[in-house]
């Protein structure tokens, strides 16, 4: 039976075609392509946001549009909430730290684009911003009960490049005023930590640290040197889809393509696939501008980032693909091998079988 | 009913080709190639009648509206198993031959190639010889006309480019405004940030989208000078380069911001944001025209000037000097 | 075939057997006495094929072609070639209002809302990828082959020459739906009529109706 197998004058073309055609293709539409699994989901809030319960902070659930009830000293909206027995003059003294803070760590910049100064709302507690933003987006910065954990965490994983005061050495930039959102970013993709120090850029791997670890170090780096972002629960259930493909189109797709799937830039740099990103971590590259991506502020507001982040987790993640096989999005480079291997391939097997061999 | 009529091949076992006989079906040349010729006709019909309920499949998907891929398949095997049959039908039922066909020579004979050559010779010299005048004269007048008659083509493609591939939409003091309409404020973005801007008014037209187009960087360098001579064009580390790649005209949105390098998607084209958009690596033969800039008494960023030359990719007349700020 | 008169066939059958053609013979002599087409006929009839395999890789290129021709008419019905803007409110919910060109909307309508439009749309994509495939390896077998000599030489131009009208088409072909890669295709495209000596900026502007992108090239 074997020797009647090779015997066959298909069998050789064939083969070829099917080794050739199934590596190249696997290899073709995985390039780029994430692996690691992401256990974070857009719940992050709700991991902390119950032990700061008093702030009364509104969810972003599109129901409650207004800003939650305000105690003495609250201003732009804000919510400043005092525990329960404090005096009046204690209040005061609240309110000027809270202000002062607020001043502190914004940028000035048109409103609800990403400053705590100048979004729709914002609470404070204990002279400290714990949460800023809008319907749109959250930012909220994780509970100060993490901090201790935190700071551990940050000395046996962290000091070791980035010194154990944060404030970076000769193989890793300080940490000094990132914001929580940043670090969350980094630790919560497998960034953080680096395999290699000081390459050009850090590679994407599965993540060392669970969400929850990484919101401890968060919560330490930004105690140090409180800044925007903090970490943001996008709402993305009011979102315009064709705003943020527009968007996409416009600012994103130049680095990772139209659709999402990621392209090698300069000098070893590359900007990743965005399919295994989750919601979180697509408005904290935004608002941060990780490593190499530019960082975008000011020109976006919070609703346009949300728009972006609804069109990257529901077009881009889940794609229509009403023809059958996407073929991993890459394009004519994909196309052309599958059109030329297995179709003129294919062909050319039949043109074999039609024909004589002499 | 001549030499066509073929030789009856006597089957002496050599199967040598024979010419293409008339009709005579005890001929081992006509002999079908399957060892079981009622089995393999068997199957091919069994194949002929997939295809036939393929394509009546095809048919009813259609009319029913079912999903693309479901026209598809059905199309698919209806096309596949009639093709299939007639291929086999052909392979294995069919007269396997081999045939020859006797060919004549491509070209004429001798005698008719030298009466050809003759007949050119003789019937030139009418005009050559005999009337050179004449036909000198009503060459050059078809040579003329010919030249002539293409002046209205010529002139129907359209005016001829001038300047409009010189000039851009951007003058002393256009304010920059992003896609959405609003114009930059200087606190807008921090540094390492990057927003594409066209003129005011003009960023939902196909002019400003495709001419004007123009990137705004933030570098973190407050203090920026691209070169001699642009000391003032880059306030508060905010500097603006044309977007179109100076290569084929790509919109080079692509900014690694700690390289402070743009690349361009197209053929990767790198420049340097640091020094004037220098190109690094990549075919580009020029750097990106900077735009300068300005800020206003309100702190919105406008243009201090138009761009001193023109934007995009070159081509011969293109004027490869730069021009003077505020000559257009 | 003569026959004297005295060996005419007296009846039908008789007829017959002289001449066991006679129902076609009818057919044949009243085209040939108009057309004289039977002795060219017969030799076309007899014509002969090569056996072997590496004959075949121009069929490929012929009956994608036929397909492109076919798929491509079916697309021509229901494209639009107009650049002006429009805004979209049609079944693929995520484009809709997003502001896009006629061409881009007739396109995204074949894909959605035309039965089959998809399907054919698929066809004449896969198809353009293996014509312009077979027409190389095609290229390639007479190469290899030589079977660009003399007296084929003219052969070899006419294929060359279709093979870079193919290559054209195929540019012109995806550069028609005005999406992303059509506009990239058509931007590169006007560059590098601009970057032909002395008449290249008119070239460009004379076929783009004026600078890029105009309103005209689709």
């Amino acid at each position: 039976m074997l020797r009647r197998l090779l015997k066959n004058r298909y069998l050789l073309p064939t083969a070829i075609l099917v080794v050739v055609g199934l590596g190249g293709f696997v290899g073709l539409t995985t390039a780029g392509a994430q692996t690691h699994p992401s256990t974070a989901t857009t719940a992050v809030p709700t991991l902390y946001t119950s032990a700061t319960t008093t702030t009364a902070t509104a969810a972003p659930s599109a129901s409650t549009g207004k800003p939650p009830s305000t105690t003495a000293g609250a201003s732009h909206g804000g919510a400043l909430v005092t525990p329960p027995g404090t005096t009046r003059t204690t209040a005061r003294t609240h309110a000027t730290a809270c202000r002062k803070e607020l001043e502190r760590i914004s940028y000035t910049s048109p409103p609800n684009s990403g400053s705590p100064k100048t979004s729709s709302h914002h609470s404070c507690v204990n002279g400290r911003i714990r949460t800023y933003g809008n319907t749109n987006i959250l930012y909220a910065s994780p509970p100060t009960s993490f901090e201790q954990a935190g700071e551990q965490l940050f000395q046996q994983v962290c000091a070791s490049c980035h010194e154990s005061d944060a404030q970076g050495g000769p193989l890793a930039p300080s940490l000094k005023g990132v914001g929580s959102g940043t670090v969350d970013f980094w630790v919560t993709t497998g960034r953080m930590p680096a395999a290699t120090p000081l390459s050009v850029q850090a590679q994407t791997k599965p993540p060392k640290l669970s969400d929850r670890q990484a919101a401890e170090i968060a919560a330490w780096v930004t105690s140090l040197t409180p800044a925007p972002p903090f970490i943001p629960a996008v709402n993305t259930k009011s979102a315009n889809l064709a705003v943020g493909a527009s968007l996409f189109a416009l600012n994103c797709a130049a680095c990772h393509t139209i659709t999402g799937a990621g392209d090698e830039l300069a000098f070893g740099t590359n900007a990743p696939s965005l399919h295994t990103a989750t919601a979180t971590q697509v408005a904290e590259a935004i608002r941060s501008g990780p490593g190499n991506m530019p960082r975008f502020t000011g020109n976006l507001t919070d609703r346009q980032v949300a728009d972006v982040v609804a069109y990257v987790t529901e077009k881009i993640q889940h794609p229509t693909n009403s023809g059958g096989f996407g073929l991993g999005g890459i394009g004519p480079v994909t196309e052309g091998f599958v059109g030329l291997l297995f179709g003129v391939g294919g062909l050319m097997l039949v043109c074999f079988w039609i024909g004589d061999r002499s | 009913m001549s030499d066509h009529d073929g030789d009856v091949a006597v089957d002496d076992g050599t199967r040598t080709p024979v010419a293409l006989p008339v009709a005579r079906f005890d001929d081992p040349h006509l002999q079908p190639l399957a060892r079981h010729p009622a089995r393999t006709e068997r199957l091919i019909a069994l194949t002929m009648l997939a295809g036939i309920g393929g394509v009546v499949w095809f048919g009813v998907a259609y009319v029913q509206n079912y999903s693309s891929w479901v026209l598809g398949v059905s199309l698919a095997v209806g096309l596949l198993g009639l093709g299939f049959g007639l291929t086999a039908w052909g392979k294995y039922l069919m007269p396997q031959g081999p045939f020859v066909e006797e060919r004549h020579t491509l070209s004429s004979t001798e005698e008719e190639r030298t009466a050809m050559a003759a007949a050119v010779t003789e019937r030139t010299q009418v005009v050559v010889k005999r009337r050179g005048v004449l036909g000198g004269l009503l060459a050059a007048g078809m040579g003329l006309f010919g030249i002539v008659a293409i002046f209205p083509l010529l002139r129907s493609l359209g005016p001829a480019p001038g300047n409009l591939l010189e000039e851009t939409d951007w003058k002393k003091g256009t304010r920059l405004v992003t896609i959405t309409g609003r114009p930059v404020h200087r606190d807008a973005m921090q540094p390492g940030g990057i927003v594409t801007v066209y003129p005011l008014g003009l960023e939902k037209t196909d002019s400003g989208q495709a001419t004007d187009q123009t990137v705004l960087i933030r570098v973190q360098d407050t203090d920026l000078v691209t070169m001699k001579g642009r000391e003032d064009w880059a306030p508060d580390g905010y500097v603006a380069y044309s977007k179109m790649c100076t290569h084929l005209g790509c919109p080079v949105g692509l900014y690694e911001q700690e390289l402070e390098l743009l690349v361009c998607p197209c053929h990767q084209s790198m420049f340097n944001v640091r020094d004037g958009a220098v190109p690094q690596f990549g075919p580009a033969p020029r750097p990106l025209p900077q735009l300068p800039l300005k800020i206003d008494a309100q702190g919105y960023l406008v243009a201090r000037d138009g761009y001193n030359q023109a934007v995009g990719p070159g081509y011969w007349s293109r004027t490869s000097t730069p021009r003077q700020n505020g000559a257009q | 075939m003569s026959t004297t008169d005295a060996q005419r066939p007296r009846t039908r059958r008789e007829a017959k057997r002289a001449n066991p053609y006679g129902h076609v013979q009818k057919a044949i002599d009243e085209i040939d006495e108009r057309l004289g087409v039977a002795k060219g006929g017969r030799a076309f009839l007899d014509k002969i094929f090569p056996d072997h395999w590496s004959f075949m890789l121009g069929e490929i290129a012929l009956y994608s072609f036929v397909v492109l021709l076919a798929t491509g008419v079916f697309l021509s019905l229901y494209y639009v070639p107009s650049q002006s803007t429009v805004v979209y409110h049609g079944m693929y919910k995520p484009l809709d209002g997003v502001r896009m060109s006629e061409a881009y909307l007739s396109s995204v309508n074949l894909s959605f809302a035309v039965r089959s439009g998809l399907l054919v749309r698929q066809m004449h994509h896969w198809a353009a990828d293996v014509f312009i495939g077979s027409i190389v390896i095609h290229m390639a077998r007479i190469f290899f082959t030589g079977a660009f000599r003399k007296p084929r030489e003219t052969n070899w131009i006419i294929g060359v020459t279709m093979l870079i009208m193919a290559i054209l088409n195929g540019f012109i072909g995806y550069s028609l739906p005005d999406d992303l890669v059509s506009g990239t295709g058509l931007r590169i495209g006007y560059s590098i009529l601009l970057s032909i000596p002395f008449v290249g900026n008119y070239l460009a502007v004379w076929l783009w109706g004026g600078s890029f992108p105009g309103h005209i090239i689709l």
